[in-house]
């Protein structure tokens, strides 16, 4: 396979990804000319949701294999619930760490919410009260999900609709206490920050000036609509403008960082999907602080 | 802020507002110029809901072009308050809904076959895999090995019993043409399994269906050999075992075959 030219774009940061969507099996396992003259998708890696193949076997772990023997793979979670006041379940680490065997991804990421107690899974990322009280009880099972996986995680800041009254940090505080408390890695989701912000009404911009460079290893950018008075983290239309402005500050502050594109709904095919990485690389690209520009010869 | 609620104690009361709107929670959350508490619970009160409604129509396609969406909606909806998920994942989540069907709706026994044949069809999609016999192991049998031999099915293979015409309509969505009316039948066991990654059914003769039902129950060959006593004359008992054995390998229902 020769690489698709777009390839050299990417030689200056860390790399441009998509999240993994079955109707885009057959086009990645294909390469965009279908026929003998294949080439690669300029896709540097692909991010899988965790919990669609914590399944027995058949097409899911096929598929699975077959596109992590052409690229690298990371791991995206939904349902750690890593701020639930239930026990870790040890059920789904277990259940985690061998599909992590298997994938032998870079990152493992899932989010700062909760999805139920009590047994309950309600399969939305809730959203938890930004209090002293919830980093220490965030921190302490994050570290112990890094002990059992014998890995970093990352995590990433949710969109929200509600806050509570007693929060006592702001959102960037919050997950930045957490960050450090439990050394673990941030995902973010500079679509939810915006999103947040309309909902919250705070700047975005000190959101990210506020979270510590070191902490950031992966970014997520998504769309989202209008529903009323809030804006809602649908994942069903291009990254707007908005938001792009937000990734170009992000790029400004943390540098190169491996940057992906999330689409959950109204799925296009994968070439617009990768046209729209494009974008992503080239606002990299212009906005990358001077020395990380600089391509050893 | 006085009376903070700790974190076990708020979230059993959003989780219990959300379930089943019977926590008054709205004092707890911020309420600005944006927008006031209960338009912001509402935004996660519904996403609970239309996702895992999402869920289901995923799960049970040819039920929903059946009913309809909007009695779709309404069985989502009476499911969704009856079965709230308690797995990781919501790829289990719809695994009770014939059951829901049969207990709900009791005059609609085809409707709830109709449900339990579209979720065996996701059990056969991703079950775990496991190696599959070539037809040259039948050669290797010793004579004096076959009574004692057990067959190992493959971990997708599913015999399922119904009363209804449900797997024309699965066929007939397939083939994308108009689906016929759903109705009772005389009960029929199914044998569904899974080959080259496609998930395939025909319907079992009796004597077929108890054979498998003995694979099932890990019987020797010799003692399934004697439950077709049944139905098959002794003399044509070993060849009609033998030749069902050898189309289940042909088509790849078996694993292996375990001799002691
Ligand atoms: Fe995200």
């Amino acid at each position: 396979m020769t690489p698709h030219p777009n390839f050299k774009s990417s030689h200056a940061n860390p790399g441009f990804g998509l999240g993994l969507r079955t109707e885009h099996y057959e086009a990645l396992l294909n390469g965009p000319n279908a026929g003998d003259d294949v080439i690669e998708w300029p896709i540097d890696w692909l991010e899988i949701l965790s919990e669609n193949y914590m399944v027995g076997g058949g097409k899911p772990l096929h598929y699975l294999d077959r596109i992590a023997e052409r690229y690298p793979l990371v791991m995206h979670g939904v349902s750690l619930s890593i701020g639930s006041s239930d026990p870790l379940d040890r059920a789904y680490l277990i259940q985690l760490k061998a599909l992590a065997e298997r994938v032998r991804p870079k990152f493992i990421s899932d989010h700062f919410c909760w999805t139920g107690i009590a047994g309950r899974n309600l399969h939305d990322l809730l959203p938890l009260p930004q209090t002293e009280e919830a980093v220490q009880h965030i921190a302490r099972r994050v570290r112990e999900v890094q002990d059992f996986l014998g890995q970093q995680i990352l995590l990433e800041n949710v969109s929200s609709y509600l806050r509570f009254q007693h929060s006592t940090l702001s959102e960037w505080e919050f997950i930045s206490a957490v960050a450090k408390e439990a050394d673990c890695g941030l995902l973010l989701d500079i679509n939810n920050i915006y999103v947040n912000s309309c909902n919250h009404g705070f700047d975005p911009e000190v959101f990210i000036d506020a979270i510590p460079r070191s902490r950031v290893q992966q970014i997520h950018l998504a769309g989202h609509s209008h529903n009323g008075q809030l804006v809602i983290d649908t994942h069903d239309h291009p990254v707007p403008d908005p938001v792009w402005a937000l990734y170009a500050h992000a790029v400004r502050r943390f540098g190169a960082i491996p940057t992906m594109i999330e689409r959950d709904d109204h799925i296009p095919p994968l070439a617009e999907l990768v046209a729209e990485l494009d974008i992503a690389r080239k606002i990299s690209a212009a906005n990358l602080p001077r020395m990380a520009q600089m391509v050893p010869a | 802020m006085k009376n903070a609620p700790l974190l076990a104690p708020l979230q059993q009361r959003l989780q219990a507002h959300l379930l089943a709107g019977d926590a008054d929670i709205e004092a707890l959350i911020v309420a600005d110029d944006i927008a006031d508490a209960s338009a912001r619970l509402d935004v996660y009160a519904q996403a609970y809901r239309l996702r895992l409604l999402d869920v289901l129509r995923s799960d049970y396609p040819v039920l929903l072009a059946r009913i309809g969406a909007a009695k779709f909606a309404a069985l989502g909806r009476s499911y969704i308050d009856a079965h709230p998920s308690d797995t990781p994942s919501v790829r289990w989540f719809g695994r009770h809904l014939a059951e829901h069907l049969r207990i709900a709706q009791p005059s609609q026994r085809a409707l709830a076959d109709l449900a339990a044949f579209e979720w065996s069809q996701g059990e056969v999609f991703d079950a775990p895999d496991a190696p599959v016999l070539k037809l040259e192991a039948m050669a290797y049998i010793a004579a004096e090995a076959w009574g004692e031999m057990r067959v190992i099915l493959h971990p997708a293979v599913r015999l399922l019993t119904l009363a209804s015409n449900a797997p024309a309509l699965v066929s007939a969505q397939i083939k994308a043409k108009p689906l016929p009316r759903i109705k009772t039948a005389a009960p029929q066991t199914w044998l569904l399994w899974r080959r080259d990654y496609l998930i395939h059914w025909r319907a079992l003769g009796v004597e077929e269906c108890a054979a498998l039902e003995a694979v099932r129950a890990d019987l020797g060959f010799g003692d399934i050999c004697e439950r077709l006593c049944e139905w098959i004359a002794p003399e044509q008992v070993a060849i009609t075992a033998a030749g069902m054995l050898k189309r289940w390998i042909s088509d790849e229902l078996i694993s292996e075959l375990e001799f002691n």
